[in-house]
């Protein structure tokens, strides 16, 4: 990177850190650490919910799912407008009501002491193990991409992080995020912008859009009626609208965003700009992997873009193999291009005939690159023994660095940075705040003043912050404990919704029926994920059908309390 | 001494679930609140529709997107 970049990143990361801590003064009481006083404004909590959810793995491996397998993931997102109204006229005005701060804690008002514990355990457990993973996972990236060292790039995203959600609480979470918000969109704006006048001499915007629709890069809707697709119209739709209810009304990290609205219309309002937003957002990131592919159908790329094992294999035995590779995938690639061009000809033309034909021999040949670049995966898997070797979210951070230009390199590594900082801080803030709330001052240490509960939440985000940092280290070797963290979350979210449900939506649910209904949600999610291929999209359908029907069924059976 | 630990262990563990259930046996119906309890708040109802309207245009826009270039 040239210097002007790296000044751009220090000066970000320093930036970052002066803002979130001047905001300390603002929060010398618990419910200003936690809640801002009840004090934002709706657009800056809306854009906080979206800078949470916009993790730096969003942005780097969705572009890269843009470039290798297009914009079907978009599909994910389909359900997520209509969960947002559902808790808006729901969950949002019961928990702001109910003056918690956590959604646990309104458990407890309608359960029992017991319930709101596991419920708050299951959180801190699977997403005090995610932050680890949301640092880990662009830590790892830009250390290979940029050159730099694991540790200092994990502590480069770790230690700012903590330091200004530490210090400024909620108010330092939801500000910064607003910030960062701008850093992220106005990265990818600059990037889509700099991808089309980038695009070569003759070649249209039409042309090149043309070419990524043959290569199957422009699917966005997907009909097909299969549960074990992933990414389809109907698993983001119903299997969507689930999963975003558990993640927005049940997890905590999003829940305490709209509680810090300065009131119940600014919390439902705040949802709503993710309900305009985040498809068309999260489009946008597709296209701009999307541009990255028509991008390097005219410039040719590194065969694979994740050079973590490079130097390793040109010196081992199987050197002469990879060569032979590169070989056949520079050919494979001249050959793309110039079916990429004949394809192009006979669209001007008005060839209808030979657009057909063309169109078909330029997808096979962009499949022939597809094939060189999976076998070379392959390889690298064989000699290092990588097992989790991806490619696919290197793709992005080696075009930032070696396509755009100064200036602009720096912007994008600093957005990367923004994103895994934004989700990071209100993840450690939320698990802050049911740590303190939901256990040391309800269990451990209950009427003390406001003043040592304030102290404690500071260390307590210390302490998730430090953990999650050297977690960080440790996850990043470990490719199978990073999806193993995912599957809690999956199990996590579908069995809290069920249980949320039953205190919401069940007048006869009980307390016993909760607690039972939620560990047997969890324990079929389990089943049905070793038992079956059907996606993890539906795992949260199945864990709050389970949940409310096992909880109903258990408190049938008890008998119907006094009033 | 292990054997005698671990019944104390036990027994201390059950009075604790007891406890629980006892003290706060159900919360039961009598605490369910209203399912949507919207007064006082100001009505989004036209927000809701317009987030739908969206969605629905949105949608559209990206089959017919996928359906021009994909074609």
């Amino acid at each position: 990177m040239h210097p002007i970049d790296w000044a751009i990143v220090a000066g970000y990361l320093t930036w970052v850190i002066y803002d979130g801590l001047k905001r300390s003064k603002d929060t010398d009481a618990i419910e200003g650490y936690f809640l801002a006083g009840r004090s934002l404004p709706w657009w800056a909590v809306g854009l906080s919910v979206m800078a949470t959810q916009m993790s730096a793995i969003t942005l780097v491996g969705t572009t890269g799912q843009g470039y290798s397998d297009g914009m079907r993931f978009v599909q994910f997102y389909f359900g997520l407008p209509v969960a947002m109204i559902i808790l808006s006229v729901t969950l949002v005005p019961f928990f702001y009501r109910a003056k918690v701060f956590t959604a646990y804690e309104y458990l407890e008002r309608r359960f029992d002491k017991k319930t709101r514990a596991l419920a708050s355990l299951l959180f801190l457990v699977s997403r005090g193990l995610a932050v680890g993973v949301i640092i880990s996972a662009p830590a790892v990236v830009l250390s290979i991409v940029l050159g730099w060292n694991l540790v200092f790039t994990a502590l480069a995203i770790g230690v700012p992080t903590t330091l200004y959600t530490m210090f400024g609480g909620v108010q330092a979470v939801t500000w910064v995020d607003v910030k960062q918000m701008v850093v992220i969109v106005g990265g990818v704006l600059a990037a889509v912008t700099i991808l089309i006048l980038g695009l070569p001499d003759g070649v249209g915007l039409g042309d090149a859009l043309h070419l990524a629709g043959a290569a199957g890069r422009l699917t966005t809707i997907d009909f097909s009626l299969d549960l074990n697709e992933t990414y389809t119209f109907w698993s983001g739709l119903l299997g969507g609208v689930f999963f975003m209810l558990g993640y927005f009304g049940c997890d905590q990290s999003q829940v305490q965003r709209y509680l810090t609205a300065q009131s119940v219309d600014a919390g439902r309002r705040s949802l709503m700009m993710s309900a305009f937003w985040k498809i068309p957002l999260q489009a946008l990131i597709l296209l701009t992997g999307v541009l990255v592919f028509i991008f390097y159908l005219f410039t040719e790329p590194p065969m694979l873009f994740n050079g973590a094992h490079d130097s390793q294999i040109r010196m081992g035995a199987r050197a002469t193999e990879y060569v032979g590779l590169e070989t056949q995938f520079h050919q494979a690639f001249e050959q793309q291009r110039e079916a990429a061009d004949r394809m192009m000809a006979a669209r001007r033309n008005g060839d209808v005939a030979g657009s057909a034909d063309t169109r078909v021999a330029f997808a096979a040949s962009q499949q022939r690159v597809a094939d060189v670049r999976a076998s070379a995966a392959s390889l690298v898997q064989e000699v290092s023994g990588d097992t989790a070797f991806t490619d696919v979210n290197y793709v992005f951070p080696s075009f930032i660095t070696t396509h755009l230009p100064i200036g602009l390199t720096g912007l994008l590594i600093a957005a990367v940075f923004a994103a895994a900082m934004s989700s990071i801080a209100a993840e450690l803030n939320a698990l802050s705040a049911a740590t303190v709330i939901d256990f040391y001052r309800r269990h451990l240490k209950p009427g003390a003043s406001d003043r040592h509960y304030l102290f404690v939440s500071k260390l307590s985000t210390a302490f998730w912050g430090i953990f999650a940092t050297v977690f960080a280290l440790y996850a990043a070797n470990l490719g199978s404990l990073i999806e193993v963290v995912n599957r809690v979350g999956s199990y996590f979210y579908g069995s809290l919704l069920g249980v949320f449900v039953l205190a919401v939506a069940v007048r006869r649910a009980t307390a016993n029926g909760a607690f039972w209904g939620l560990l047997a949600g969890m324990t079929l999610v389990g089943v049905v994920e070793a038992t079956t291929d059907i996606s993890y999209i539906w795992y949260t359908v199945v864990g709050t059908v389970a949940v409310v029907a096992v909880g109903m069924g258990i408190s049938l059976l008890q008998p119907v309390p006094a009033r | 001494m292990l054997r005698a630990g671990g019944s104390s262990t036990w027994r201390f563990a059950g009075r604790l679930y007891c406890q629980t259930s006892m003290t706060q046996p159900t919360g039961g119906p009598s605490a369910a609140p209203h399912f949507i309890d919207t007064k006082g708040d100001a009505s989004l109802t036209a927000v809701y529709a317009a987030v739908v309207l969206v969605e629905v245009v949105v949608l559209a826009a990206l089959w017919f997107f996928s359906r021009y270039f994909g074609a």
